[in-house]
């Protein structure tokens, strides 16, 4: 059989792989063996256990079933949630964390323990882990989805209506004047019209409920493979995936062209770390001859148990395309992801670590074309605010967090949450390393710490609508999870007692990090839950309200423009300029008369997804929402248009 | 046996023509939805992933996704700009695209 295949490939690709590890890694197995800091016993075992012959005995994954088991009764748990009663219109300003009832917090308790319990086992079978995870996933992002019944979150429902936009009219309108950002970059929207078109459904609301639950999972798998690059210690992967998921607070999962393109992102950096990243040389030849008393292997272990140097892996043109294709994917579909991914590739080939450096060249060229070609006006829109920011980190840092001072007392407590979490996560990553660093690890691990690093630059070109640090954060999240990880990760060595310890204190630190995750994601679901009898009361009015309507409201939260979003025009009376706000605060009828009389059909809604903003974010002094309300109710010069699930609107009774 | 393995090496061209299909035949929506998720978050990608020379499971399976979402998201962005988008004439480039690469896969063995 060999000889058929020298024959047919020729001599020289002919059992490279054999040739490969007859000549590479035996001898270093055989240098580690021989390095004073093994003993001779662990040496001999190390050196028959490579060059025995691999038997599948060693795949068996003993007592795992048990596993299986306690996962199954743990998702059953979780499933009997949904034979209660929750109670989700007594949510208070903790969100879901206030009507969850306590079988589903059992669960979520049951799930850390054995995730904590298998994950200790080096030998703990993938599979397994991967089981844990994706309970895990589904527990936190598919339950608002299931209780709900409707898409979470308002600018779900504005990317709807860009997606039925697209499916109406077969294409995008860039002279648009509402949303005109997704029009310029229309990637996302124009794959959900693919889905929604091609499937034959009447909008891509009919989906968009499970879209948490699937951008997450999306992410898992390039996940698993960015963090197999650094380590082949399964304990550590999967501990790193288990914190990544927990340290995912912000919420950038939902139905988003942002949420699609950090899919696609995490997918090129995977596939840049593990075809294009270089270990240098000079550190390689000193790790062959045992100069350094390593702790792991510097190498890349596959799933199917090849070892392989990074070094030694082909770049194919095949793999530069695919980055080619997912860079030009991501930079037709969100503005910022594909500065991110040109700054990764960019820390990477300033340390050195990039094989490449077309490829930099290449990805930059296709964002910043993308740019210059589709996306110059949206640019010359928004470039005095850019201007304005860039080179202020410190003033677009502290623009991202809400005001505490005026926030509600939970939402006060609900932001601590959110803080430590960060700032415990962040913790340990720098403990994680400072480790690593002061290790032989620091070689394979160091483009880790510099793609924790290239995300910050984005905090000096701008505050991003006052998000930026919460992106930064994001796009970081994965190598901080690997450096906490490092460090929180179980260990087998040591004493028995000492192994007992690390578990407890493990586990202790990954429960307060669950609980963390849960005010701080499920904290904001008063304002993210549209409930579906305002969905279809918004249903109702566009089925009343004619074309070329405005309509007015007064912060944005609410389910609105998720279909002929370009029919009408919208307004929000509290997130516009500071006059028109004080004018409606202060005088709130003839105001909204004054801002309503200009149409020729103008609808004000007031909804308790919209009172619901206000009061946690303190937008208003409590109870003047509901006082302009009333005193809207009580003018002769509104007339009610519609009453329905909560949601009151209203037009001007004599129209011009 | 020979039937089956030609079945296989072609089905991501297989699957993204029966997705044309039934969305051209108007099928019930679940079947279509099915096929239309498949024929647009796997098949170009299945069809191309050989050229990728990996042999580790877990990385095809994220290529596939990967490329095939990719190259799903820029045919309909080409169709937008051209304001010709449907779901019947996305899917039916993303089959003639499967189709060509199934076929120079087959040309190269």
């Amino acid at each position: 059989m060999k000889a058929v295949v020298a024959r047919l490939v020729g001599r020289d690709r002919a059992l490279v792989t054999e040739r490969s590890y007859l000549r590479g890694v035996i001898p270093r197995r055989v240098v580690q063996c021989l390095t004073p800091t093994r003993r001779a016993g662990g040496g001999l075992t190390t050196a028959t256990a490579t060059l025995a012959p691999r038997s599948r005995r060693a795949t068996v994954r003993p007592g795992s079933w048990r596993g299986w088991l306690g996962l199954a009764v743990i998702a059953a748990l979780w499933g009997s949630t949904f034979a209660w009663t929750v109670r989700l219109d007594r949510m208070t300003d903790f969100g879901l964390v206030s009507v969850m009832p306590v079988v589903y917090w059992v669960a979520v308790g049951l799930l850390t323990v054995s995730f904590w319990w298998w994950v200790r086992w080096r030998r703990a079978g993938p599979a397994l882990l991967a089981g844990h995870v994706v309970t895990l996933i589904a527990i936190m992002h598919a339950t608002p989805g299931i209780l709900y019944g409707t898409t979470r979150y308002s600018w779900s429902y504005k990317h709807v209506g860009i997606v039925d936009y697209i499916v109406t009219h077969h294409g995008v309108d860039r002279a648009m004047p509402n949303l005109t950002a997704y029009q310029d970059w229309p990637g996302f929207f124009g794959l959900n019209a693919l889905f929604a078109s091609g499937s034959g459904t009447a909008s891509a609301l009919s989906y968009t409920v499970w879209a948490p639950f699937v951008n997450e999972l999306l992410l898992l798998a390039p996940l698993v493979l960015i963090l197999r690059t650094f380590t082949a210690n399964r304990t550590v992967v999967w501990t790193a995936v288990w914190l990544f998921y927990l340290g995912n607070w912000i919420g950038q999962d939902y139905f988003s062209p942002q949420a699609f393109a950090y899919v696609l992102y995490i997918t090129a950096v995977a596939v840049v770390l593990r075809w294009f990243l270089r270990l240098p040389p000079a550190a390689r030849t000193r790790w062959a001859y045992g100069q350094f008393r390593l702790r792991e292997p510097a190498v890349l272990v596959t799933s199917g148990g090849a070892i392989v140097e990074p070094t030694a892996r082909p770049r194919t043109p095949a793999m530069y395309a695919v980055v080619v294709v997912v860079a030009t994917a991501i930079a037709v579909s969100h503005q910022l992801t594909p500065f991110m991914l040109v700054a990764a590739l960019g820390g990477l080939l300033v340390t050195r670590r990039l094989r490449s450096w077309s490829l930099f060249v290449v990805v930059t060229a296709i964002s910043v074309g993308w740019v210059l070609i589709w996306g110059l006006p949206f640019l010359h829109q928004q470039l005095p605010a850019v201007l304005q920011t860039l080179g202020h980190p410190f003033d677009n840092t502290s623009a991202s967090f809400i005001n505490l001072s005026v926030a509600s007392r939970d939402q006060v407590v609900v932001a601590y949450f959110d803080r430590a979490l960060t700032a415990a996560l962040c913790g340990l990553a720098l403990i994680g390393a400072w480790y690593a660093w002061r290790s032989a690890r620091w070689r394979r691990w160091q483009p880790a710490a510099c793609l924790t690093v290239t995300p910050v630059l984005a905090l000096f070109a701008s505050s991003y609508g006052t998000e930026v640090v919460f992106r930064v954060f994001l796009f970081e999240l994965p190598f901080v999870a690997l450096f906490a990880a490092s460090v929180l990760a179980p260990r087998p060595t040591g004493t028995r007692r000492r192994r007992i310890i690390r578990w407890v204190v493990g586990l202790g630190v990954v429960s307060a990090l669950t609980v963390s995750f849960f005010f701080s994601y499920y904290g904001k679901e008063r304002v993210n839950y549209m409930p579906a009898a305002e969905v279809s009361a918004m249903e109702r009015l566009y089925s009343l309200a004619p074309p070329r309507s405005l309509m007015i409201e007064a912060t944005d939260n609410t389910p609105w423009a998720f279909t002929h979003y370009a029919d009408y025009q919208y307004l929000r009376y509290l997130s516009g300029t500071a006059d028109v706000a004080k004018a409606v605060t202060t005088h709130p009828v003839s105001a909204l008369v004054h801002l309503m009389e200009g149409y020729p059909h103008a609808y004000l809604i007031f909804s308790p997804t919209d009172a619901a903003q206000i009061e946690m974010t303190g937008a208003l002094a409590p109870g003047q929402y509901q006082a302009i309300e009333r005193d809207v109710r009580s003018s002769p010069q509104f007339e009610t248009v519609l009453s329905q699930g909560g949601v009151f609107v209203v037009t001007l009774r004599f129209t011009p | 046996m020979r039937v089956m393995a030609g079945v296989r090496r072609n089905l991501p061209a297989l699957v993204a023509w029966a997705a044309v299909a039934v969305v051209a035949f108007q099928f019930p929506t679940p079947v279509r939805a099915v096929l239309v998720v498949v024929a647009s978050a796997w098949a170009p990608g299945a069809a191309l992933v050989w050229l990728l020379e990996s042999a580790d499971r877990l990385e095809r399976a994220v290529l596939t996704v990967a490329v095939s979402l990719g190259v799903a998201t820029l045919v309909a962005v080409v169709l937008s700009l051209f304001h010709v988008m449907t779901g019947l004439h996305a899917l039916a480039v993303l089959a003639v695209l499967s189709t060509v690469a199934v076929t120079f896969r087959e040309l190269r063995v």
